[in-house]
């Protein structure tokens, strides 16, 4: 009868009641942490090495004693207070915003002629007025859209994955890249009576709205919102707005506009806007990245499953909703600054779920920071590399993307079995 | 009106009826076991109590107020709920799922460190749910039901996971809470729903077919009626244990 509950009540047989302690987490990361870090240095540049090592090389006893800013929503319940587990969180958005701040530091040495750091702060001093001109009138606002469309892709994958509870959702895959495509084809090439600088990010958010709630709307016909239902319908409606963009890019295109520009485009590239254009852009993605803690909760309890999180109080309908609308809102304002950019928001939340655990108060911003680096420093090298001449950025971040997802794909079957 | 009460509660799928409880007091605190052939609406009876499933016409109150028309976050901070398949999407850690529930029923603080010390959960916070044996999840799913001390929890098979000594576990913790707590617990095991549940409501076709408690379960041969087999009633030591003979 009666057995002591807290002195060996639960405990496994055999085992005393403080040794069930397994084998410390950190020690288990820490290859992993290595060896992401490795694969990271072949997208990041060569002295960044050091710094995502913040969070994966140190031993995690160090790394623990690491203070940290910006680990936004970390105060937890009881549970959680421990401290070294938050340390450890902290620890790692610490080393995330170190990483970003080297890539835009990247960003504004990279370009035909490549700059030290040296000149770089210089020039931000005001000394060396054609280097100051270059790298504040160009490179400048050019990194920040790379980061900002980064953490977009970043926090849209996030939001997807958490609302389709499926790794492989990203706004590719969900159809709001590609309905944000159509919109934004339809206004580079048609005459628009208001500038394009704004009907190219209206259209894109409608069509990316449209498009999720084609998804939506055509798993709810088929009855259910489950997973595999709504990943079907986003595949299907995603295969036809790629060949509705093909039909409109042959139709519409003529000697005035040129194809070229939409290819470009379409293969991910950078605009970096002028002042009033940028401020929007940043506002709106402010905007976004806010609304996103108020869904964040909500994804939380929907990745227990839908009876669960039904139960726990949640609506889930309206969950879903709001978070498609919130991803699309996300995948069109990158989509209206940066074209095309494949794999982005399929890696980065990834990555954070990697570094920061499942919650997606911490996932999402950690996803927006992973992404911002990733895009960042594939701009940068994009247009450096090869003078002068550019990469589109949508190639590169597709070719140091695929293999890493691959690796974390390999490392986490190794893992489970 | 105090404790747990139904009344005309039914629930349609496609045009048939699954569960048709035209009254049913449960009052509110003790121990009652739910048993009952397969698809007789156990799972149905306790989802629908639990707010994961919606659709149920009729009335649920509990402590007076309708369960049914709860806000959902105010049913959650009632009704700690254990559902008979738990399968998270995200390969959380153990403390994030209790975080979780702690957050969901906005506990006293402290409370849910309790329930993982109770549960044996203190060195496995930093396990990951695919890395759990089945007895290590029930018992992350029992804390994080039981850990805000709901007055109503609704157990979908906790034990069915859990080899002999959990199972009795987890039925010995429901025993000792039943003086402040109402259980409804969903259970095939007929022994161990004899053995512990003084009072044990039968479901057939969705309807009650027994409400009462183990004895006259065990005599009055409603028990073979239900389940179409013949039972044995072995007394033994403390009690009887039914063993199933035939199917009639």
């Amino acid at each position: 009868m009666g057995w002591p509950m807290t002195s060996k009540g639960w405990a496994v047989p055999g085992s005393k009641a403080g040794e069930a302690v397994p084998a410390p987490e950190g020690e288990r990361a820490v290859p992993d942490a290595a060896g992401i870090a490795a694969v990271g240095a072949g997208v990041s540049l060569p002295g960044s090495a050091p710094l995502t090592g913040g969070g994966g090389k140190a031993p995690p006893r160090a790394a623990h004693g690491a203070s940290g800013g910006g680990g936004a929503g970390l105060t937890g319940a009881g549970v959680t207070r421990e401290a070294p587990r938050l340390a450890r969180y902290r620890a790692a958005f610490a080393g995330a915003a170190l990483a970003l701040a080297l890539s835009l530091l990247l960003a504004l040495c990279a370009g035909h002629v490549w700059n030290t750091p040296d000149e770089v702060f210089r020039a931000v001093l005001g000394e060396g007025r054609d280097t100051a001109n270059l790298i504040s009138l160009w490179r400048l606002p050019r990194a920040i859209t790379a980061a900002v469309v980064g953490a977009l892709l970043g926090l849209s994958g996030a939001v997807f994955q958490g609302i389709f509870r499926n790794p492989l959702a990203e706004p590719w895959l969900v159809g709001s890249s590609g309905g944000a495509a159509v919109g934004a084809v339809l206004a580079l090439l048609l005459p628009w009576p208001v500038p394009q600088d704004l009907a190219l990010p209206a259209l894109s958010f409608a069509g990316a709205l449209g498009a999720a709630f084609l998804v939506l709307a055509l798993a709810r016909l088929s009855g259910s919102l489950d997973t595999a239902t709504l990943l079907l319908a986003g595949i299907a409606v995603g295969a036809v707005l790629t060949a509705l963009r093909s039909f409109l890019m042959m139709t519409l295109s003529s000697e005035t506009v040129s194809l070229q520009v939409v290819m470009s485009w379409l293969m991910g590239a950078i605009q970096a806007p002028d002042g009033a254009r940028m401020r929007i852009m940043l506002a709106l993605s402010a905007a976004v990245f806010l609304l996103s803690f108020a869904v964040s909760r909500p994804l939380d309890l929907l990745g227990l499953g839908e009876g669960m999180a039904a139960a726990w109080g949640l609506n889930v309908r309206r969950t879903v909703i709001l978070g498609l609308i919130l991803g699309s809102a996300s995948a069109a304002l990158a989509v209206s600054a940066g074209g095309m950019v494949a794999f982005v928001g399929l890696a980065a939340p990834h990555v954070a779920r990697h570094f920061v655990g499942t919650r997606h108060r911490r996932v999402i911003p950690f996803s927006a920071l992973a992404g911002a680096v990733l895009v960042t420093v594939a701009d940068a090298l994009g247009r450096s590399l090869m003078p002068p001449g550019e990469i589109p950025l949508g190639l590169i971040t597709a070719l140091a993307g695929g293999p890493f997802f691959l690796a974390l794909l390999a490392g986490r079957n190794r893992r489970l079995s | 009106m105090s404790g747990l009460s139904l009344e005309g509660v039914r629930v349609e799928k496609a045009g048939r009826l699954i569960l048709d409880v035209p009254s049913l007091c449960l009052g509110s605190a003790g121990l009652t076991a739910l048993v009952g052939p397969n698809g007789a609406g156990k799972s149905t009876l306790l989802k629908v109590l639990g707010g994961a499933e919606r659709g149920a016409s009729g009335r649920v109150s509990l402590d007076g107020r309708d369960l049914l028309r709860m806000p959902g976050r105010e049913r959650a901070a009632r009704t700690g709920f254990v559902p008979q398949h738990f399968t998270p999407h995200w390969n959380q850690r153990v403390f994030e799922l209790l975080e979780l529930a702690e957050e969901r029923c906005g506990a006293a603080p402290g409370l849910f460190a309790e329930a993982a010390a109770e549960f044996g959960l203190d060195g496995l916070l930093d396990r990951d749910w695919e890395g759990l044996s089945g007895g290590e999840r029930a018992r992350v799913l029992l804390a994080m039901a039981l850990g805000g001390r709901p007055p109503l929890v609704l157990a979908d098979e906790p034990g069915a996971a859990m080899d002999a000594a959990y199972s009795l576990r987890t039925l010995e913790t429901f025993r000792r809470r039943s003086a402040e707590t109402l259980f409804l617990v969903a259970i095939h095991d007929l022994n161990l729903a004899v053995r512990f549940f003084p009072r044990i409501v039968v479901l057939k076709d969705g309807r009650v077919a027994f409400d009462g408690g183990p004895e006259e379960l065990a005599e009055g041969g409603s028990l073979d009626r239900v389940f179409g087999v013949r039972f044995w009633k072995v007394d033994c030591g403390e009690g009887f244990v039914l063993f199933p003979v035939s199917v009639l």
